[in-house]
């Protein structure tokens, strides 16, 4: 009952003009940020934190906010128009959206994409309204053993990924691991595989590895062909139809729920969450085999996550004031900028900031909708540009993200590396996800893994004897067991099917 | 050569082998760090060796088998070849000149080039194209965005 008058309070500041005027910029920067591949929020947040000082609390803060969840919204364009996932959240986006674009299709999927995400995003920011206080607490119990066994829970993934090369997914899953080891150890930062060359120091950052894999393997793969469109035909489709919001809104409602809860835990990569939602589509689907051939109910799954998620990372940092990742870490210093320390204390001192903004983001939300569903066509027409212009573009666009992220030429050159390592990968049926999934888990497994030994004095029991540990680990046995078990159900399906075929 | 699946995933297994050596190699010397229950180079050392013996378990399992004998791989005809090193030298030489020539002039070389070798447009239309990205660049990265990037003779315009 509190939280309804309270929220009903914070709505009437929220949607005064001059908040709304700066959810509005909020909004516009975050989706053109998110479109740009390479440029993530935490760049954007940080970029206009200078404008920031010259606000008031409310509307500084609702601008960042409106930016971090803005970008959501636009990371899964460049995903499914042109093969570029920006951050790994939105790899299994471009798996799939990109099928769908390549058959002409592409508009229905922003379109989705773009529901989805409202639909999942309004669902996390409820969450955080009624449940913040409660869900924290439980947050707070995660620690380096958790994350490890949360960590192992998303590498069990692998065995999905794979789809039929289960052995050349573990491989793959195994070059990501060793590659992300590259650099300083995280712990006592000794240099570790980089074989006396300084430039290695710094390791190898992911997103150029994803770049390189998606988008220039991509450029690649179409210059070979000789390729002149992306889509063959010429019509495009704009909108979704009924029938697609229909097979999706399941899809939408299970990625809110389970996106919320993993975006409570501080830390946790919204590209674990990603990965896990998409392979519990895969496995609730009645048609599992659409998987990787353009499945919308995948690209709504994924997209609904990444802004529930988005969502859930706001309730550590508004109950105890911890950020659950780099934006967020850059919206606390927002919040300190103004000498105001997230926390029980803020939610007793100054309640009415916090319930406007967190009535701010209903509105943001509603406002990424409406400035991102008339675009979609507009965005979809991208499909019939020519692919030599098209290529270019990418390419360009491609490597100005990836210099963006530490303003080195080597992560240049990387991303030109792992262009090549992704060619090769699919000539020689190397599936590229187990690869991106391990990349981005293997700096929290190994770092949560040691801290883990520490605390226990070595003993390896310590995973098994904290419940939230433990109860992941056997969610983790049991996801590999299942997959095994699926994988050798479709292959037999498939020896049937060909035995009849004969 | 490396025509056949079963081909390729037998020089893939080598390779990964290869790899697994090397990356083995280097991480017996890693150095041990201060603290810590494991020594630094323990996951390094386990991965490489999991990867050797994974290349080297493909790679039999490729030679046993005879099913892959049938799968080709699609690898591209001689004028595919041509276009495929065209377009990666392209990329390389981008990334190659950026420190000297900066982002604007390499893009604007990049964008026409890539256009006129892939799409056969005449020199106006790609020029056109490349001029529209750079002015893109411009306003949205440097102006709007703030993001600095290198500009080699055009850094006045920095």
């Amino acid at each position: 009952m509190e939280a309804w008058s309270s929220l009903l309070d914070g709505f009437a500041a929220a949607v005064s003009p001059y908040n709304l005027l700066f959810a509005l910029i909020g909004c516009i920067a975050g989706t053109l940020v998110g479109v740009l591949p390479g440029l993530g929020p935490t760049a954007a947040i940080a970029m206009l934190l200078p404008l920031a000082t010259l606000l008031d609390p409310a509307p500084a803060i609702i601008m960042m906010a409106a930016i971090y969840y803005g970008a959501m919204y636009g990371g899964s364009t460049t995903s499914i128009l042109v093969n570029i996932p920006g951050e790994a959240s939105s790899v299994p986006t471009a798996m799939e959206g990109y099928q769908l674009t390549m058959q002409g299709r592409g508009g229905p999927a922003l379109g989705i994409s773009a529901i989805a995400s409202f639909v999942a995003g309004t669902m996390g920011v409820i969450g955080l309204t009624f449940f913040a206080p409660v869900l924290a607490r439980a947050a707070l119990a995660f620690g380096p053993p958790e994350y490890f066994a949360l960590t192992l829970l998303g590498l069990s993934l692998v065995i999905s990924l794979s789809g039929r090369e289960l052995g050349k997914g573990l491989l793959a899953a195994l070059f990501g691991l060793l590659t992300a080891m590259i650099g300083l150890d995280p712990l006592t930062g000794v240099a570790r595989l980089t074989f006396g060359y300084r430039e290695l120091m710094g390791g190898v950052e992911f997103v150029p590895i994803i770049m390189g894999l998606f988008a220039i393997s991509e450029i690649l793969i179409n210059a070979e062909k000789e390729t002149k469109y992306i889509f063959k035909g010429k019509k495009v489709e704009w909108l979704p139809t009924w029938q697609d919001i229909k097979e999706t809104w399941a899809a939408t409602g299970r990625s809110g729920v389970v996106g919320f809860l993993f975006g409570l835990i501080p830390g946790c990569s919204p590209a674990v969450t990603s990965f896990m939602v998409y392979d519990m589509e895969r496995r609730f689907s009645k048609h599992p085999e659409r998987f990787g051939k353009g499945a919308m109910d995948a690209v709504a799954a994924v997209e609904g996550s990444n802004n529930a998620t988005a969502s859930g990372g706001f309730v550590p940092l508004f109950a105890f004031g911890i950020p659950s990742g780099p934006a967020l870490a850059v919206l606390l210093g927002g919040f300190i900028m103004y000498g105001l320390q997230p926390g029980p204390r803020l939610m007793q001192e100054q309640p009415q900031l916090l319930w406007t903004i967190i009535a701010s983001m209903y509105v943001g939300n509603a406002m990424l909708l409406v400035l991102n569903l008339p675009l979609v066509g507009v965005w979809a027409r991208m499909a019939l540009i020519p692919f030599p212009v098209l290529g270019s573009f990418i390419a360009v666009f491609t490597l100005i993200g990836a210099y963006s992220l530490r303003h080195s030429f080597f992560d240049l050159w990387m991303v030109l590396l792992f262009g090549v390592v992704g060619y090769l990968m699919r000539k020689l049926g190397f599936p590229v996800a187990p690869m991106v999934l391990a990349t981005v888990l293997a700096s929290l497994m190994e770092t949560s893994f040691m801290q883990s030994l520490t605390m226990s004095r070595g003993s390896v029991a310590i995973f098994v004897t904290r419940p939230i540990s433990a109860a992941f680990i056997i969610l983790a046995a049991l996801s590999v067991v299942s997959g095994i078990w699926l994988r050798k159900r479709a292959k037999a399906r498939q020896v049937e099917l060909e035995e009849s075929d004969a | 050569m490396l025509s056949t699946k079963r081909s390729g995933d037998m020089a893939a297994g080598v390779f990964l082998v290869l790899l697994g050596a090397v990356f083995l190699w280097a991480s017996t010397g890693i150095a041990e760090g201060a603290g810590g229950q494991l020594h630094p180079r323990t996951f390094p050392i386990l991965l490489s060796l999991l990867l050797l013996i994974g290349g080297a378990a493909l790679f039999l399992q490729a030679w046993r088998s005879g099913e892959g004998e049938a799968k080709r791989i699609e690898w591209p005809d001689r004028r595919g070849r041509r276009l495929w090193l065209g377009a990666l030298s392209g990329l390389v030489l981008y990334v190659g000149l950026l420190p000297y020539l900066g982002f604007l002039l390499c893009t604007f070389l990049f964008v026409m080039g890539f256009i006129r070798y892939f799409g056969r447009y005449p020199l106006w239309v790609a020029g056109g194209y490349a001029l529209g990205v750079v002015v893109f660049i411009y306003l949205v990265f440097m102006r709007l965005l703030q993001l600095t990037l290198p500009l080699g003779p055009l850094s006045f315009l920095g």
